[in-house]
């Protein structure tokens, strides 16, 4: 018989939920975005029925339901963000103790690209996906996934001062 | 420079700076439950309306307007009078109307069928001048979730001498034997072994003509409770039934 669902929602947020909220806030950049994204995904992934899962199951649902709710989000907010003054800019770190620095930056210049950007950056470089995994997940080409790691990279390259990083494709891939 | 690997290890130790996690498994879990509860109500409502059609909607019965009766408040007493309930689609009777002065007719019923159980928890009385307070619980023998009744709609009958003196939601005066139906909205409920789910049923106080209920409680040993249970459907893959016999529980009255 499936587990539970509670009980398997309550075993992947005890022994999973560092790593979600981390990959969250990757993808957010904001403490308190990621917290809701992580819940978000939570219950529209465990308000379907399933005959079974473990937890393997279930934590790849969450990252997959977290990734496309964050593109989706961000594309119908865009618009609305643009043409609103923003009255306040949520603190995303507290810390500025030696070598958060260059973290602080790194996060900054994540912010300054596109959702889709960042999330095959993350994906990339954090999840060690390959090209055509994250092609898989954000249901584009690899040839897109290539021009946004490559558009990404150059804008972090020039947000943090550092010449550009070449794009791995070939041995990964 | 910033090649791949120091871009991994800025990623990682930036991603460190999440701290530890805020979430609020609770709340998780109540929006799950709210989701799932709904989707469960959309379907079940479907299920037992399709149910409900083919118990009551089907029947065939001698006379009278098409209108159903929650209460028996009007309509001089007859007597107990004979009804012939006519079959349902596959030939099975189905239970009811429930008449004023008729002894019910309830084919096939039972406390326990494919692993339901039904009991009478509780039947409390808290008035002369009103009915009792009861509570059924439903059993399971697995792991499941099935849709019921909701507690309001659930049928309570009061016999004396096996003769319908009150009751509801459905009751129909004395004579009356048009078709009878209440909104059965699907009503989830989440059952395991060993832990049985109790519903209050909350108050049934309609009494058929000429009786009352201080006539009731001075004689409380000669009446009895009988609760009228459509079987559940289990969810989200369970088909309509509609000619399963209910399940049917009978409790004395306290004194």
């Amino acid at each position: 018989m499936a587990k539970k669902w509670s009980l398997l929602l309550t075993e992947l947020v005890q022994v999973r939920g560092s790593a979600l909220n981390r990959y969250g806030f990757l993808l957010c950049g904001d403490r308190a975005e990621a917290a809701d994204l992580v819940q978000e995904a939570l219950v529209r992934v465990f308000a379907q029925p399933r005959s079974s899962w473990d937890m393997g199951d279930a934590e790849a649902y969450v990252r997959r339901t977290m990734l496309n709710y964050f593109v989706d989000q961000h594309r119908r907010r865009a618009r609305f963000v643009t043409a609103t003054p923003r009255l306040a800019q949520p603190t995303a770190v507290a810390e500025h103790s030696e070598g958060v620095g260059l973290r602080i930056d790194l996060l900054a210049a994540l912010k300054g690209l596109s959702p889709r950007q960042r999330a095959c950056v993350v994906l990339r470089y954090y999840e060690d996906c390959t090209v055509p995994a994250i092609a898989s997940q954000l249901s584009c080409s690899e040839g897109t996934v290539k021009g946004h790691l490559s558009d990404a990279l150059a804008r972090l390259g020039a947000a943090l001062d550092t010449p550009r990083t070449e794009v791995e494709g070939d041995t990964r891939s | 420079m910033m090649g791949p690997e120091d871009l991994r290890e800025q990623l990682s130790a930036t991603a460190e700076l999440a701290g530890t996690p805020n979430i609020d498994i609770g709340r998780v879990a109540g929006r799950v439950r709210r989701r799932r509860t709904a989707r469960f109500t959309v379907q079940g409502g479907a299920v037992l309306a399709l149910a409900a059609a083919g118990t009551f909607g089907v029947l065939q019965w001698n006379g009278g307007p098409s209108r159903a009766v929650d209460a028996a408040g009007s309509g001089p007493s007859t007597g107990p009078v004979s009804a012939s309930p006519s079959a349902g689609t596959s030939g099975t009777p189905a239970p009811g109307p429930y008449v004023c002065g008729q002894s019910p007719d309830l084919p096939g019923a039972a406390s326990t069928r494919d692993g339901l159980t039904l009991e009478i928890s509780s039947v409390r009385r808290t008035s002369s001048q009103a009915g009792p307070e009861i509570a059924v619980s439903l059993r399971s023998d697995t792991r499941r979730t099935v849709v019921s009744t909701p507690p309001a709609s659930i049928e309570v009958l009061y016999l004396k001498d096996g003769v319908i003196r009150g009751g509801g939601p459905m009751l129909n005066p004395p004579g009356d034997l048009s078709p009878q139906g209440v909104d059965m909205a699907g009503h989830p409920v989440d059952l395991e072994p060993g832990s049985p789910s109790v519903q209050q049923l909350g108050e049934r106080n309609a009494l058929c003509p000429s009786s009352s209920w201080s006539e009731v409680w001075s004689d409380p040993a000669g009446y009895e409770v009988v609760v009228v249970l459509q079987q559940p459907v289990e969810t989200p893959a369970a088909q309509p039934a509609p000619n399963v016999p209910p399940l049917v529980v009978r409790a004395p009255l306290p004194h």
